[in-house]
């Protein structure tokens, strides 16, 4: 019990320095899971205290940069643009949503990422509902609640307007385990977490999402306003 | 740094049922040529540490497993009510009719409030911390904090409305818009401002005191919503609309720092609809009420204005 007191104030100092920063808006989910189980081991380590690992060893990849940050990509949903003089907006709007841990290997679950691009989302449910593999439903849990975010709190009129610009998975993190062989051989095993970013954009999807440009001289101008828009990071 | 902080958006991973097909299309992935061999060959691999990040604290406290323990501490701020004390009811057709017509003599009269008739107490006691309180010349001043509060909105930063505004009244001005841009402006104030009533209120010891009083504003005024995306969601930038209100100013008269802020709006049930939102959506789903949550919920002010008959008795 007092152990258990101690572990909890240390858990404290770290969940308000989280609190403090700007405040982001997809909660780790080790910060709100701390559990005890009733059944055994009060000696040994509680689930608790693997929980707290785990998101130092996440946050130390994430600093690193060997982890993309999984804050960034739902800030974007806060940025503020001004109204403008004609009415129409600078910039498409978007909602952007995301799912992290998700126990799935990234691999499997690029194929049916990739098959959404550029798809609207009915017909991205559709196709995701028939799909052979375990990530495809999970993608499709994840559109609908995205859905509902943009209809809720990005003011997109329709359910069915919308497309989708922006989605891959990408790996996250991997626990280790052992398997054994024939004789005394052993195996490394590794179980693979992922997470999967999306972007949805209102409208209607575009025609020729795939095949952008054909000709040579599309590609051509394409490549010089890639390169007209880099900038170089920190410069005035 | 402020006290408030809003609730963070937590994605439930809600588990959608799986249909027939769906369920007969994975149970044929995970087949082994020769699955009488599944048991022993499970014996071959260690049991991995893998942490629960899709269920629910629901499914597992069904289970038997206890919640999380939160160890947040909420401040508690004593600078404002959240509440109206004794809220004044409006007359009805009150901007639409004058005084000496048909329609007002019919069934407009003004309903007596409770402690009109104690007036006279509640202002001696805001003149025992403000000597110099008029309330031809406080209307004035309020109508003046009420245009400073709404032209500093559009600001989007907290600490400095909280000079203009109570805690209360910031939540909800602040909530819906954080990620819109508002362009607000005042054009003239049609009928000047009346104070209407003033109520003072104990909070659970002697030496507490605040003090509620609503003005009657009628202007013009013009209000346009922006989009996260600039684009137009409510009202409009050139046409002005006439509005009639009943604000509520309210003041802690024992702390000396205090000062009036706005602390709440009355809107009759007579009001004029508002326009509609330019964009269409579908309606929420209707808003439920705990009905024990409310019943144990207790305001901490007493209910009476019993702390004025100690003041009759100074007198004498």
């Amino acid at each position: 019990m007092f152990n258990n007191l101690i572990k909890s104030l240390n858990f404290l100092s770290h969940n308000i320095y989280h609190i403090n920063r700007s405040i982001p808006t997809v909660l780790f989910h080790t910060n709100s899971a701390s559990f005890v189980n009733k059944q055994d081991k009060s000696l040994e380590e509680d689930d608790f205290d693997l929980q707290r690992k785990e998101s130092a060893k996440i946050k130390n990849l994430e600093r690193l940069g060997s982890i993309k940050s999984h804050i960034s990509w739902p800030q974007y949903n806060r940025i503020i643009y001004p109204p403008t003089e004609d009415g129409k907006p600078i910039r498409n709007p978007f909602v952007h949503h995301m799912r992290h841990f998700v126990k799935y290997p990234a691999k499997k679950m690029w194929y049916p990422a990739l098959m959404i691009r550029g798809m609207s989302i009915d017909e991205a449910i559709k196709q995701l509902s028939f799909h052979r593999l375990k990530g495809a439903h999970i993608i499709k849990e994840v559109l609908l609640e995205a859905q509902d975010l943009a209809l809720k709190q990005h003011n997109f009129e329709f359910k069915s307007n919308m497309w989708i610009s922006y989605s891959t998975a990408v790996d996250s993190f991997r626990v280790k385990g052992v398997r054994k062989h024939r004789a005394m051989r052993l195996g490394m095993v590794e179980y693979k977490y992922c997470t999967y970013y999306v972007r949805l954009e209102e409208g209607a999807p575009p025609p020729n999402y795939h095949l952008e440009a054909e000709t040579y001289e599309a590609r051509a101008k394409e490549y010089i306003e890639k390169l007209r828009k880099r900038s170089i990071y920190l410069s005035i | 740094m402020l006290s408030i902080i809003n609730k963070r958006n937590i994605f439930l991973h809600q588990k959608l049922v799986k249909s027939l097909f769906e369920q007969t299309v994975t149970r044929t992935l995970a087949t082994h040529w020769d699955p009488k061999f599944r048991r022993l060959r499970k014996n071959k691999f260690t049991e991995p540490t893998l942490l629960d990040f899709d269920s629910n604290t629901k499914e597992k406290v069904k289970r038997g497993i206890e919640p999380p323990t939160s160890f947040i501490y909420k401040p508690i701020n004593i600078t404002s009510s959240k509440e109206i004390f004794d809220p004044y009811i409006p007359p009805e057709g009150d901007g639409k009719a004058s005084l000496f017509s048909k329609e007002f003599a019919k069934g407009a009269v003004e309903k007596i409030t409770k402690s009109t008739s104690k007036k006279f107490k509640h202002l001696r006691l805001i003149k025992k911390s403000d000597s110099n309180f008029d309330e031809n010349l406080f209307a004035e001043t309020a109508q003046q904090i009420y245009i400073d509060a709404h032209s500093i909105l559009s600001k989007r930063d907290p600490e400095e409305m909280l000079n203009f505004v109570t805690e209360n009244a910031l939540m909800k001005m602040y909530h819906n818009m954080k990620f819109k841009t508002i362009r607000w402006k005042w054009i003239e104030s049609l009928e000047e401002p009346v104070v209407k009533h003033l109520v003072t209120r104990e909070m659970m010891v002697k030496t507490d005191l605040y003090a509620q009083v609503t003005v009657r504003i009628h202007s013009k005024q013009i209000l346009a919503v922006y989009d996260r995306f600039g684009r137009l969601a409510f009202g409009s930038d050139t046409l002005p609309k006439d509005v009639l209100e009943y604000v509520v100013f309210e003041k802690h008269l024992s702390d000396p720092y205090g000062s009036w802020r706005l602390h709440d709006k009355i809107i009759p049930s007579w009001s004029p609809a508002k326009t509609p939102v330019i964009r269409s959506f579908a309606l929420p789903e209707p808003y439920k009420t705990d009905d024990e949550l409310e019943k144990r919920i207790v305001s901490k002010f007493k209910g009476d204005d019993s702390h004025l008959e100690k003041i009759q008795e100074e007198k004498s």
